[in-house]
């Protein structure tokens, strides 16, 4: 898993993306909205590509049933998910992922509340204020939710979490069991990630100034 | 051409789909692997055309591993209950209302239905498609591929047009006219929905999450909208994304969104309420505010709506069907 701030990746050339996704860059009026979008899409390609072993600006995508991309013709599974000026990549090699950043500066959507949570949701450990909790419960779910691929058709009140070690959990959707890890990140940001089989080692790479 | 692929998966042979939906259209009721435990009708309106309506029985849940062996092009709305399903490792679970292409021939699917159940699909021959959309057809995916699976987003014109094809569906014997036109309708309305598709990708999901919850709490009381401000803050959006977030997802501001769904109730509220207490029902002291408002959005007073629902409801039904679709 790999988190920068956008600012960091914006040394990145143009070229690196897609036609397609550089005219969707294009389309965001704010400034920052439309960093975000280029750093997001070239750490998904310059790191994909890195792996894979082939330039970044080769690789294909499609997008599964509702709307999750995936690569075209390899077994590499990724997520990416921005918040703020947050940019987080996460990878596996062995089945879905899903990742998710919120910033969780802004006041709790109060609003928001009854629709996160399951009535018998567990954290591992309490969290300071309802805020947290709420951001806790909501970056897990959505990492969740992002995995499995199917969007808003999963409302986050169907989840359940359960603590299996000090930061993760197991939330289980139908007949899959996923497995997901939750972090706070300097500045107070939450993130999140799911996968749909165990792992033994988590790595959270920090991208500081290019790659 | 069927696609003939038998070999054993796992050690067990998958059902065929045209056995269990009669996707061949041969069959007007599902064979023995139905087991019963849904309910299909099927109508043909031209070769290369079928539609099916699919009920579960209210008792029995179906979970079943299928062959595909369609080569149709499927065009699909669930209009209740739930459904679940995976093909190539893609989870597919479709919401009420939300629409759904798929393609797949030969492909190994796992599904599970929920005893209530309810699903609409149209099924067209690539043939039958091309000759229907023309050069849209692309837009709905590479169909040289040979595999398309993807969601339409809901809207409630897509529901409206589903909702009516499963009628002349249900109600066999209506005008072979009619039913090609609600065909016709649906498959619009399909095509529309890919329209808004690339919009709604500016939106990201957390975005469309909040932006469903004030919908939500928008509609909650058709009386008394919150302010912008107010909804805003409950859904932790900034005023500009929700204003934004509202007319790339909803294709309409927060007002006029809570203004059709307004109208929409008062129309309904009609059929029992005089004009004035649906007038106050809906938070309206001014009764000339209201009577505008209805025109602006049906093109008559709320005076003579009342008029024409009465004027159906005392009339047979198929009479009134006439009359009410007027208005």
């Amino acid at each position: 898993m790999a988190t920068a701030r956008s600012a960091d990746l914006a040394g990145f050339a143009p070229t690196l993306l897609s036609a397609d996704e550089f005219d969707r860059s294009r389309q965001f009026r704010v400034a920052a909205d439309r960093d975000r979008f280029f750093a997001a899409h070239a750490l998904k390609r310059r790191l994909l590509g890195v792996l894979l072993g082939v330039p970044g600006a080769q690789l294909r995508f499609e997008r599964q049933w509702a709307g999750k991309p995936q690569l075209v013709g390899r077994e590499l599974h990724f997520n990416l998910s921005h918040s703020g000026d947050w940019v987080v990549l996460a990878i596996s090699r062995s089945a879905p992922v899903g990742v998710d950043i919120e910033q969780g500066d802004s006041a709790l959507p109060e609003g928001m509340l009854s629709l996160a949570l399951h009535p018998d949701d567990r954290l591992a450990r309490e969290p300071d204020s309802l805020v947290d909790r709420f951001y806790t419960a909501w970056t897990l779910k959505e990492a969740v939710s992002k995995g499995v691929g199917i969007g808003l058709a999963l409302p986050f009140t169907q989840l359940r979490l359960e603590p299996s070690a000090p930061t993760q959990y197991r939330c289980r959707h139908g007949d899959e069991l996923w497995h997901a890890e939750h972090r706070k990140l300097e500045g107070g940001a939450h993130l999140a990630v799911a996968c749909l089989s165990p792992w033994t080692r988590l790595r959270l790479l920090r991208i500081e100034r290019g790659i | 051409m069927q696609c003939t692929a038998t070999q054993p998966i796992d050690g067990v042979t998958p059902l065929r789909t045209s056995k269990l939906f009669g996707g061949e259209h041969s069959a007007a009721q599902p064979g023995p692997g139905g087991r019963g435990a849904f309910k299909a009708a099927l109508v043909e309106p031209r070769p290369g055309m079928v539609v099916g309506l699919y009920n579960g029985n209210g008792r029995d849940e179906l979970r079943v591993n299928l062959l595909n062996d369609s080569r149709y092009v499927h065009f699909s709305c669930l209009l209740g209950g739930t459904s679940q399903g995976r093909v190539r490792g893609i989870a597919i679970a479709p919401r009420v209302g939300e629409g759904h292409i798929g393609y797949a021939p030969g492909e190994r699917f796992s599904v599970w239905y929920s005893p209530d159940y309810r699903h609409l699909e149209l099924m067209l021959t690539p043939e039958m498609l091309g000759e229907l959309v023309g050069d849209e057809f692309e837009r709905i995916g590479d169909i040289q591929s040979g595999f398309i699976m993807r969601a339409t987003p809901p809207g409630s014109r897509t529901i409206d047009a589903a909702t009516r094809l499963a009628q002349r569906v249900e109600h066999q014997g209506a005008s072979p006219l009619l039913l090609h036109a609600a065909v016709l309708e649906f498959l619009g309305w399909h095509f529309e929905g890919l329209n808004r598709n690339g919009v709604q990708d500016a939106v990201p999901l957390r975005e469309r999450r909040r932006l469903l919850a004030a919908r939500e709490r928008l509609l909650e009381d058709l009386s008394a909208p919150p302010t912008i401000a107010e909804l805003a803050m409950e859904v932790g959006l900034n005023q500009l994304k929700l204003k934004r977030g509202f007319r790339s997802l909803f294709g309409m501001g927060v007002y006029s969104l809570f203004q059709r769904h307004r109208m929409e109730r008062a129309r309904e509220l009609l059929y029992h309420y005089n004009v004035t207490e649906t007038a106050l029902m809906l938070g309206y002291s001014n009764i000339s505010h209201f009577s505008t408002a209805f025109r602006k959005q049906f093109g008559v007073l709320p005076g003579e709506a009342r008029k024409n629902t009465l004027i159906s409801v005392q009339c047979p039904s198929h009479l009134s069907s006439g009359i009410s679709g007027s208005a």
